[in-house]
């Protein structure tokens, strides 16, 4: 992909300890983990928006947070998440905080910290899934819109309210001052989250994490508030890290997408690609499971592409972690060896198209 | 541009707009309606107290020679309207003088009828009198319990005649004037004494003045009354105020008595005396007569002759400070406590959480006995130090239920994606707990802290009971005298009863307030 990276996620690994009962302590057994996110490497270009799809559980949310440091410090297991901000957000954390700042003017989000990671905050925002609880019951609709302008200091009051009022009529709730004394349980789903939309956006941030912004919201107000998403990517030239499980609305929404499981990114490509030619056995079987538009064809049982049950972020198995599931490693005798062997790591099969199965290893020259 | 500006509230406007709100809410519930009249009466009285009170009151309240004009142990007044017969307690200031004049054996008969009639008069008098003379109605079949004369003399004792000084000397002599036309000396110094130095006696009746000769004198009205001297002692005021029956019964004489003061004086020329006298230099600023009734006041009376409605009385403001200081102090401190818990969590939070388990094993009752004694020692400590000091541990060894609760609360508010959202934008952890978290949990705190008031003010009342006293007249102060004297407490549901239905109410009021704001801040709770 063309332009720059705004973000650029390398090996990130990010493990929650799992709590030990008194039992555990005393026998002394190890420290067990899940391994929410667990070796994820991409970047996201300005003007691009790329698509986190996944099943439940796969680490998608954990990514996002991740990205807009909303993880503790402690539960990165590795890898790091560099960001390009604004050069006079640069310029500050180079006087701020120097060994924070990493190579080619990007900044280190987990050496952050203090008015230097403040600073970063500006440019990193994200909406959250479920429009009912991000937003404080108790605050007006003003007062939720007007919090990152405080906490940044930015403006007087007047000023302050020309923003919220204009950052308002950008995600479309106009009149703003019909909207701005309401509390968010007088407003739709839809108005919701475009409040929370705005609340992200009235920062001017460059990167904005959208995890599954639409997966509350009813079918007909779900269209509107992507509309308003693909137009701030256009207009404000964002890098959007879009979340979401419907294989189908990434297609519409995104440049690229990347299938994650099970903590790993096993496919990453073009949109059109990866709908049209997935790889991965893992992507085909999701593709798979996609309603067909054509009612005829609906009728015919389609055989799945996958068994058995998600396995446990806990304990994984040894070699290929998608391996207790794939019908690729029971058809292909040949590489099963390597499969139980060892992990899989992206492979460049087409250009820009990649996928972490043997199945496309390059056979040595 | 204005009508956006109206979308803006202050922060003043905000908080007054919801407590009208919260208000109106809880009025709008019985339980909370009926909470809020009775702590706007309590509120009202305790002002009316602090207002009316003289400061002086709980010194006085352990001063056991302040209450000598009160009645003791009699209930209250109002009794009479329940068919009760009262003989009521009056307070005689500065009667009007009946007769000012030198009298001597010759005139006596004429000057002073009822003195040279009486019962018990030791000597006839010769001088200059004065006689201070009142009227008292006893109305019902009762027996007053007591006659008593106070002098607040000028401070004077001596009169110049031709040149030279002379001290003067006073006898003062009480003689009741009866119904019935008996007159009978029920008090009298069995000396002469300088005047000033009547500052310091009351006098009191006594039987010994008198028993002999009533006892022959209604002997020959065909009345035998078998007393010996002692016995008589302890009939004084029935033999005054009533009508033998034979043996030792007595039945109230009712009808209008006639109390004559009768001041002689001696020691100087009568001319010398009354010049004096009439100058102002010599005789009484003040002098006052108490017939103590068999009744007082709104509340009646202690073993002591303590007014037990002062006490009532100043027991509301203290209930108040004592409550509403214990539940603000150890509720404010729980909440903090629990959030900085609930919301930092790690160490800090297991920290705070053994500390609060150390600290709610920790025996309250014990602690407070020993706090209590190292009190009693100390002289240099005041009574409102020690009962705030009192107050002070029971909110250091209070506060942990608040905070435990309101660290669950803060666990879940944390989790809420609005929390995560208000870190995303970078907004501090002040900010987070000040403006997100702590509104949240602030009506909760509000319920807790109205429920932990009626346990503050018992659990006080509770310790004065069991010894540990801070000397303020309180409602657990009169419940613990009533404790102490419990022989003769039990029969006297006055000194009892009240303290006990005041610290019921109060509890109640601010039970019934809290569970209103609970069913409001818990809407799952809420009865139909
Ligand atoms: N704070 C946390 N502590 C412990 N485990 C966590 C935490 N957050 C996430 N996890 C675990 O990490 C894994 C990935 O969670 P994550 O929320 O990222 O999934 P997801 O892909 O967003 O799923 P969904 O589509 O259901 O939202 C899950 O197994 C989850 O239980
Ligand atoms: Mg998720």
């Amino acid at each position: 992909m063309k332009g720059e990276a705004l973000i650029r996620v390398e090996d990130l690994k990010v493990w929650f300890p799992v709590r030990r009962s008194i039992v555990d302590l005393l026998a002394r057994r190890p420290q067990l983990y899940v391994h929410a996110v667990d070796g994820v490497t991409f970047e996201i270009y300005r003007g691009e928006t790329l698509c986190l799809v996944g099943e439940s559980g796969c680490g998608k949310t954990t990514t996002a947070r991740a990205i807009v440091r909303l993880i503790d410090k402690e539960n990165i297991a590795g890898g790091r998440i560099l960001l390009k901000p604004s050069e006079d957000v640069l310029e500050e954390v180079k006087k701020i905080q120097p060994d924070a700042v990493a190579e080619e003017g990007y900044v280190d989000m987990y050496k952050l910290k203090g008015k230097a990671l403040l600073g970063v905050r500006r440019e990193t925002q994200m909406i959250f899934q479920d429009p009912f609880a991000s937003l404080n019951p108790r605050f007006r609709i003003l007062d939720i819109l007007e919090e990152p302008l405080i906490v940044h200091k930015i403006g007087d009051k007047e000023e302050r309210l020309e923003i919220v009022s204009k950052v308002l009529e950008t995600v479309k709730l106009t009149p703003p001052e019909e909207f701005l004394p309401r509390f968010p349980h007088q407003l739709s789903g839809g108005q919701r989250q475009r409040v929370a939309i705005a609340r992200a956006l009235v920062l001017n941030p460059k990167i904005l994490a959208a995890d599954e912004p639409v997966s509350m919201l009813d079918v007909s107000i779900r269209a509107e508030v992507l509309e308003v998403l693909n137009e701030l990517r256009d207009k404000m030239k964002m890098a959007i890290l879009f979340i979401t499980h419907d294989l189908a609305l990434a297609r519409y929404v995104c440049d690229r997408i990347a299938v994650m499981y099970l903590g790993k990114i096993v496919e990453l490509g073009g949109a059109d690609d990866i709908i049209q030619n997935p790889l991965h056995p893992y992507t085909q079987a999701l593709i798979n499971a996609i309603p067909e538009p054509e009612p005829e064809n609906r009728k015919k049982i389609r055989k799945l592409r996958i068994k058995g049950e998600v396995t446990s972020a806990v304990n994984l198995p040894k070699g290929c972690r998608f391996r207790p599931r794939c019908v690729a490693y029971d058809e292909n005798p040949h590489i099963q060896p390597r499969c139980e062997a060892e992990e899989p790591g992206l492979i460049e099969e087409r250009p820009g198209h990649y996928a972490a199965c043997w199945l496309y290893e390059k056979r040595s020259p | 541009m204005s009508g956006k500006k109206q979308v803006r509230e202050s922060l003043a406007s905000k908080i007054a707009s919801s407590l009208k709100a919260g208000v109106g809410e809880v009025w709008r519930n019985n339980m909370g309606k009926a909470g809020l009249i009775i702590i706007v009466f309590i509120v009202i009285i305790s002002i009316y107290a602090l207002a009316t009170l003289p400061p002086g009151l709980p010194d006085k309240w352990k001063n056991r020679l302040a209450w000598s004009e009160y009645p003791t142990s009699v209930p209250p007044e109002w009794v009479r309207y329940f068919g009760v017969p009262v003989a009521e307690h009056k307070i005689y200031i500065n009667p009007q003088t009946s007769y000012s004049g030198i009298v001597t054996p010759q005139n006596i008969q004429g000057a002073l009828p009822y003195y040279a009639n009486a019962l018990g008069l030791k000597q006839t008098i010769v001088g200059y009198v004065q006689v201070y003379s009142v009227e008292y109605r006893l109305n019902d079949p009762a027996f007053p319990t007591g006659i008593l004369t106070l002098f607040t003399p000028i401070n004077n004792s001596v009169v110049i005649v031709n040149g030279v000084e002379r001290q003067v000397q006073v006898l003062p002599i009480l003689v009741v004037q009866r119904p019935d036309g008996l007159s009978i000396v029920v008090a009298q110094e069995s000396s002469a004494l300088k005047i000033t130095d009547l500052a310091f006696k009351n006098m009191s009746v006594t039987a010994d003045l008198f028993w002999r000769q009533y006892i022959d004198y209604f002997a020959q009205q065909g009345v035998t009354i078998n007393m010996t001297e002692t016995d008589a002692r302890g009939f004084a005021t029935q033999m005054i105020f009533g009508k033998p029956l034979g043996g030792k019964e007595f039945e109230p004489l009712t009808g209008t008595y006639r109390l004559h003061l009768i001041i002689v004086y001696a020691g100087a020329h009568p001319n010398a005396i009354q010049q004096a006298i009439t100058a102002g230099q010599l005789g009484f600023e003040k002098i006052k007569i108490v017939v103590k009734g068999n009744a007082y006041g709104i509340s009646g009376t202690d073993n002591m002759g303590r007014d037990l409605w002062l006490a009532i009385l100043y027991g509301f403001p203290v209930a108040l400070a004592v409550g509403l200081f214990a539940a603000v102090a150890s509720v404010i401190i729980g909440l903090v406590i629990g959030v900085i818990s609930g919301y930092y969590g790690g160490l800090v939070d297991e920290v705070i959480q053994r500390f609060i388990d150390v600290l709610s094993n920790i025996p309250i009752l014990p602690i407070l006995i020993l706090i209590g004694v190292i009190l009693q020692e100390k002289p240099g400590v005041g009574p409102w130090e020690k009962l705030f000091i009192i107050i002070g541990f029971l909110v250091i060894l209070g506060w942990g239920g608040t905070a435990i609760i309101v660290r669950s609360m803060t666990l879940s508010i944390k989790a809420e994606p609005y929390i995560d959202a208000a870190k995303a934008i970078g907004a501090s952890n002040a900010r987070i707990i000040f403006r997100h978290i702590i509104p949240q949990i602030l009506p909760y705190a509000m319920a807790s802290l109205v429920f932990s008031v009626p346990g503050a003010i018992i659990t006080e009342a509770g310790l004065s009971v069991l010894g540990i006293e801070h000397g303020l007249p309180t409602w657990g102060k009169i419940l613990a005298d009533a404790q102490a004297n419990r022989g003769i407490a039990y029969k006297m549901w006055w000194w009892i009863l009240p303290p006990g239905l005041m610290l019921a109410i109060t509890g109640l009021a601010f039970v019934l307030l809290g569970l209103a704001i609970e069913t409001i801040v818990e809407p799952r709770l809420r009865r139909r």
